[in-house]
């Protein structure tokens, strides 16, 4: 096959993006209270560069969740080092977060937890209506600004909740399996709702699944990750463009990454 | 007939068939008015209660003792409560004393608090206060530990100061609890009233219900049940409205 194959390299020349983090030699390990340790995550490097679509694939017990939450700050790392390029998040609009579940605040209404995040900010009231009702006519969601998160569907609610982690304008989005509780229908519709919402913010997304399909279709990149110890097995740049559709799903270029990922995952 | 002209046939329906039945029991087998005094005996009393204003210091009496112990047991039950669902250390230092008293039957309590605090008031509202505090406490801590471990994910994403995740997460997403706490506490505040009532002192509906007992005024004994049973329902409801107010989003 001729696709460009990145055995985890310092650094991607298939990329001209600026790095935006730069994990080197990132362990997580944990410890029992018995003194076992388990490592989580083996010494993973990797460049996250900005405005790409980077997918974190791979079985589970493979870390990828953990090397998204250190990512995000929400675990501290056992060993290696994260360097941001402008300097380590320290505000709570540096992160956003889109968890598997939409994680709303079920007695906000759809508004209100949009807008959640920046009331937190102490952003002006006028202000952030606007960016709320913003980023909810970009998810689609504008009629149902006033309902409570219950009277919606799960597909709507994860929506909102992934206008509630954009509407702050994080320097980075991350997702955890963030369509995997949807059934297969509103996942698909879901995936081109994303593409469409980044082609619009231009936000850098770490996304982790273990839908290579998925991962496939959104990603610039494709990091593969392999279990026992977690690590970083395989890196690929997807030369399906930047533009996707519907379209690409017949591209045999697409189906020829669907069988390289299928493998690797083996 | 639809179910909801039929439901209504029995709400009224019901309750006057037991009236009717009562009054005719009294009525055919001739029972003294002491054992079992007829309906419009009972209301007659009621009327009589709230005509002369003999009823209303015993009322204000039991309300006041009601809503000071209700105040002050459920402020403490969830200042302790709050502890305890921040802080599950603390429940290592005071768990056990809390198990002790919380298992201890209050009533058999009582007569110690009327040795410690006296015949006044006080003893009274120490009684309902020992009542409240411990479903409100309860359901605080609950409340508090109860808050999904991805809102608290969402916090530190956010990284919201201690005060706003107070504020605007925790202490909502604790709520229903709270007031499942409060709800049993306010029957309880009820109870610890007219008992402490009826221990000691000489005003209050407590005290109103020994008194017509024990000099046979089955009437009156009557409708204080009737006065106090309102009375809980009162106290139990004002609590589920302001429940549904601050829980409409459920």
């Amino acid at each position: 096959m001729g696709h460009k194959v990145e055995k985890l390299k310092p650094a991607e020349k298939t990329s001209s993006l600026p790095v935006l983090v730069s994990a080197q030699a990132v362990t997580k390990i944990y410890r029992s209270r018995h003194g076992d340790s388990v490592e989580a995550l083996a010494p993973t490097t990797l460049d996250i560069r900005e405005g790409e679509f980077l997918s974190l694939i791979g079985p589970s017990g493979c870390g990828k969740s953990t090397l998204l939450r250190i990512l995000s700050g929400l675990e501290p790392l056992t060993g290696g080092t994260l360097t941001w390029r402008d300097g380590p998040p320290t505000a709570g609009s540096d992160v956003g977060f889109v968890f598997q579940e939409p994680v709303l605040l079920p007695w906000l209404s759809i508004l209100d937890n949009v807008r959640f995040p920046l009331d937190v900010f102490r952003t002006p009231r006028a202000e952030a209506n606007e960016r709320a009702r913003a980023m909810l006519a970009l998810v689609g969601l504008g009629a149902f600004e006033k309902s409570l998160p219950k009277e919606l569907s799960g597909g709507m609610r994860q929506r909102a909740a992934i206008a509630r982690a954009l509407v702050y304008s994080p320097r980075i989005v991350l997702m955890d399996e963030p369509f995997g509780a949807l059934d297969l229908l509103t996942r698909d519709r879901m995936n081109d709702e994303l593409l469409r919402i980044k082609a619009e913010t231009g936000s850098t997304i770490v996304f982790v699944t273990h839908s290579i399909e998925e991962a496939a279709y959104l990603s610039d990149r494709v990091a593969v990750m392999s279990a026992r110890p977690g690590r970083i097995s395989a890196i690929h740049h997807l030369d399906l463009g930047p533009q996707r559709s519907e379209a690409i799903k017949d591209d045999p270029r697409f189906y020829q990454w669907l069988s390289t990922l299928r493998k690797e995952l083996r | 007939m639809n179910d909801t002209a039929l439901r209504r046939i029995f709400t009224v329906a019901t309750p006057l068939l037991l009236i009717a039945a009562w009054w005719g029991y009294v009525e055919l087998f001739n029972v003294p008015r002491f054992v079992l005094p007829p309906p419009d005996a009972v209301f007659g009393e009621l009327v009589r209660l709230f005509a002369s204003g003999t009823i209303w210091p015993h009322l204000a009496h039991t309300v006041g003792i009601i809503v000071a112990g209700f105040a002050i047991g459920s402020a403490a039950g969830f200042a302790l409560g709050f502890a305890l669902g921040k802080w599950p250390r603390v429940e290592r230092v005071v768990g056990p004393y809390l198990f002790f008293f919380q298992t201890a039957p209050k009533i058999a309590l009582a007569p110690l608090f009327i040795l410690w605090f006296g015949l006044g008031l006080t003893s009274k509202i120490v009684l309902t206060v020992s009542l409240v505090f411990f479903p409100v406490m309860v359901g605080t801590m609950l409340g508090l530990r109860s808050v999904p471990a991805n809102l608290h994910a969402l916090c530190a994403i956010l990284k919201l100061s201690p005060r706003d995740k107070l504020l605007r997460v925790e202490l909502p997403a604790a709520v229903p609890e709270i007031f499942a706490g409060l709800k049993v506490a306010a029957v309880q505040a009820t109870i610890g009233a007219i008992l402490a009532e009826w221990l000691s002192g000489g005003t209050g509906l407590g005290y109103l219900m020994v008194f017509a007992g024990t000099t046979y005024k089955t009437p009156l004994l009557f409708a204080m049940v009737l006065v106090t049973s309102l009375l809980g329902i009162a106290v139990y409801q004002a609590l589920a409205l302001t429940e549904k107010w601050l829980l409409s989003w459920r």
